[in-house]
């Protein structure tokens, strides 16, 4: 990075990067435990999550805040534009995907007042999935690592397979036993949230390859084997 | 005093005045009996005064310059070479104090060399730590953290984290709460950390603030002020945990499946069915069946338990296996003719006899051959083979790990901890360590078990179908029963299998035993040569 000799502009910068990280543990925290309350069929944890998204869409305006006034006051340029664009940009993601878990959440819990269905494979393999997404994305952008954001776009195809997979699943379970169509449809939401949870993950981890390469990887496909 | 700075000064200027005089004297006389010598004496004097004058400027010069150095150079010393000591030219007031520095410098010099080695002493210490330590200052930098604290965030041991943000270093939520809190008290929490692994640890936060000695907080850089966070690693205390808690719902799981039954069976008989003599003793026979299911399964939790807590004694004899197989498919040959599975054995003549206690291995081969019948329908094969390793194809049998592997190690010891990989072992039963040994492997043709379920095979009460296992009789802890034995034995323990085509469990015993065995602690030890006899000519 370019040094700088305006202390206090460096300084903002900083805290700009570790607010998106605190932002970005945060919102891990909420999908996992979101996770959680739907598997182990917990509404307690799942009325915490959905209470908690407040603290999330704060950090998202501190965090636009905090863009707009380094854009504003100091003009920057090059890398460090990247990296506050960067950080704007993940910031929407973060708190999409916060909005996610609460919408989680709240299937948990209406899930909860009824019977259990059978509990399906893909369900947890597509939670699990996700999760190990963001938690890379993030990492990729603390480490700006290219290369480990680049291995979260390829696992998106996965999670993607598994959606279809689930959608196959219940969609015949419904056809079977009309009685479970509201839980089945339930469930198929879920999968859908997970679904969007993998992509806004990956869209972060195409952000990291813009920040660290400053190449756009978006929208291409096949994706490349490196960067 | 000769040397004394006064006299050198005094010198010069007293021969000045002395010019002088000489100059007044000169121009007293009249100018006509003005003698000449009185004006030479002035002028030798004046010289004299100038030379003497400068040359001890120049001297004086040369010695404050060498001071200035020494002063210049002593405030950034970080090494603790001791300086090349001050020329101690003079005994007089400078030469004093060149002297007083010398001995502040040299005294400097021992400090940084202590500090550092205190310093060293303090990173041997953090490094070695099992917990994991992170300072960090007010600004949320990390002062430093040890290795151990990189490992449990599952950072990479070479990265230098000094003066990096903690935010970098982990992004839970619960650490940054911690680390912002404004309590002097220590306060701890478990979190839960995901990733490749997921580990549990109890982290607490102390709040550091020393305070100078006016009694306000030091703001300096370092450590004077910020938090230290030390992460206890509680992972494998909560794996425990969960063991425990699942083998007491399984242990009473499984108590209370035949307890059930002969409750049941035997209110039916109470409230008539005795009178009805073809059910009563239907009833009996199955309340009877039970019974011997429940003593069998107190049995194999008595025998687990001894031999977990190692009191189960071994009574160690020269025994051949040919001999051992023969025994157990006497035993079990009724069983394989009922379910018309063919038992054979092919154990070539002259193997050496191995040390090892009868009836624990006779239990091992028993189980082993037991579970093979079960697991095979009719017309399968159910094959006893076994073969002598010496040192010369051994390189080959280390080589390639089998899909599960059991041998003593510190993961092995704790019961039912995650199975042993060869990169958990910690000295113990590897066979890199061993001479010679004996390999038995029991194969069968039967269903064979999903790669998944191989690592969790020796759980107890581990089933790979929990309807089959208990209609056929299974108590659920025969394999970690066997598990046990050969690791007592120093021995090892391996299951292949592949679906619907059959299941290879092979069990090692070495034919030295390693001093370290148990074997080996209840009998006095033995030459080599003794332990180790050759198999009778073919019988």
């Amino acid at each position: 990075m370019p040094l700088h000799t305006d202390s206090q502009y460096e300084e903002e910068l900083q805290q700009l990067r570790a607010k998106v990280l605190e932002m970005g543990g945060l919102v891990e925290k909420q999908i996992s435990d979101a996770v959680t309350s739907l598997i182990e069929r917990d509404s307690t944890t799942a009325h915490e999550v959905i209470e908690r998204d407040h603290t999330v869409n704060y950090l998202d305006v501190a965090i636009d805040d905090a863009c707009i006034r380094l854009l504003a006051l100091y003009q920057p340029a090059a890398r460090d534009l990247r990296s506050i664009t960067t950080s704007l940009r993940i910031s929407t993601d973060l708190e999409r995907i916060g909005d996610l878990a609460e919408n989680i959440c709240e299937r948990a819990i209406e899930l909860n007042q009824e019977p259990p269905l059978k509990p399906r494979p893909e369900i947890p393999e597509m939670a699990e999935g996700a999760r190990a997404m963001l938690r890379d994305s993030l990492d990729a952008f603390t480490r700006e690592d290219s290369d480990l954001a680049l291995s979260v776009c390829q696992r998106d195809d996965r999670i993607d397979a598994l959606t279809a997979q689930i959608f196959n699943a219940m969609l015949s379970q419904m056809r079977q036993d009309p009685e479970h169509a509201s839980r089945a449809t339930r469930i198929l939401f879920v999968a859908k949230y997970l679904e969007r949870v993998a992509d806004h993950a990956t869209n972060i981890a195409e952000m990291v390859i813009y920040l660290a390469k400053g190449k756009s990887i978006r929208h291409v496909s096949p994706l490349p084997d490196s960067v | 005093m000769k040397d004394s700075i006064t006299f050198s000064i005094l010198f010069p200027v007293g021969l000045a005045l002395l010019a002088l005089l000489l100059l007044q004297l000169f121009f007293l006389f009249p100018a006509e009996v003005r003698p000449g010598w009185v004006w030479y004496a002035a002028l030798v004097c004046g010289l004299a005064a100038l030379g003497g004058a400068l040359s001890q400027s120049a001297r004086l010069r040369q010695r404050l310059r060498a001071l200035s150095a020494f002063l210049t150079v002593a405030p950034d010393r970080t090494d603790p070479t001791p300086f090349p000591a001050l020329p101690v030219r003079k005994d007089d007031e400078l030469g004093n104090i060149e002297h007083q520095l010398s001995r502040l410098l040299t005294a400097q010099s021992q400090h940084i060399q202590q500090l550092q080695d205190e310093k060293k002493d303090l990173e041997a210490l953090l490094s070695t730590m099992a917990e994991g330590i992170v300072v960090v200052d007010l600004s949320g930098s990390i002062v430093r953290c040890n290795p151990a604290a990189l490992s449990l965030f599952g950072l990479d041991p070479a990265e230098d984290w000094q003066g990096r943000p903690f935010h970098e270093f982990s992004r839970h939520p619960v650490l940054h709460q911690l680390l912002s809190a404004d309590s002097a008290e220590r306060v701890t929490q478990e979190i839960e950390l995901e990733g490749r692994e997921a580990r549990q640890l109890a982290v607490s936060v102390l709040r550091l603030s020393h305070t100078g000695e006016n009694g306000t907080t030091r703001a300096s850089r370092g450590t004077a002020n910020g938090y230290v966070l030390s992460c206890h690693d509680l992972t494998p205390i909560k794996q425990l945990e969960s063991i425990r808690a699942s083998f007491v719902a399984n242990v009473s799981h499984e108590l209370r499946t035949p307890l059930t039954a002969i409750k049941g069976y035997a209110e039916t008989l109470l409230t008539g069915a005795l009178q009805d003599p073809e059910h009563a003793t239907r009833f009996l026979t199955i309340i009877d069946r039970h019974s011997e299911r429940l003593s069998r399964l107190i049995d194999d939790l008595l025998t687990l338990s001894n031999l977990e807590l190692g009191r189960a004694e071994l009574h160690p004899k020269e025994l051949f296996i040919s001999e051992l197989v023969q025994e157990a498919f006497d035993v079990v040959q009724e069983k394989a003719q009922r379910g018309h599975v063919t038992l054979s054995q092919h154990i070539p003549p002259a193997l050496p006899a191995v040390r090892g206690d009868r009836d624990r291995l006779h239990q091992v081969l028993i189980n082993l051959i037991d579970n093979a019948v079960k697991y095979t329908s009719a017309q399968g094969q159910v094959t006893v083979s076994a073969e002598l390793h010496t040192p010369r194809n051994n390189a080959r049998d280390n080589e390639g790990a089998s899909p599960a592997w059991w041998g003593r190690s510190a993961a092995a010891e704790q019961p039912h901890a995650a199975p042993a990989t060869d990169a958990a072992v910690a000295g113990g039963n590897r066979r890199q360590d061993w001479q010679d040994w004996l390999e038995i492997a029991i194969s069968d043709t039967g269903c064979g078990i999903p790669e998944t379920d191989i690592p969790r095979l020796t759980q107890r009460f581990y089933r790979v179908d929990k309807a089959r296992s208990r209609e056929l009789g299974g108590t659920g802890l025969g394999l970690a029963i066997v598990k046990h034995i050969v690791l007592a034995h120093g021995g090892d323990l391996r299951i292949e299998s592949k679906v619907n085509h059959g299941t290879t469990v092979r069990f090692a015993l070495p034919l030295t035993p390693l001093p370290s065995d148990r074997t080996a602690q209840t009998e006095p030890a033995q030459p080599a040569g003794s332990t180790v006899l050759t198999h009778p000519p073919a019988q």
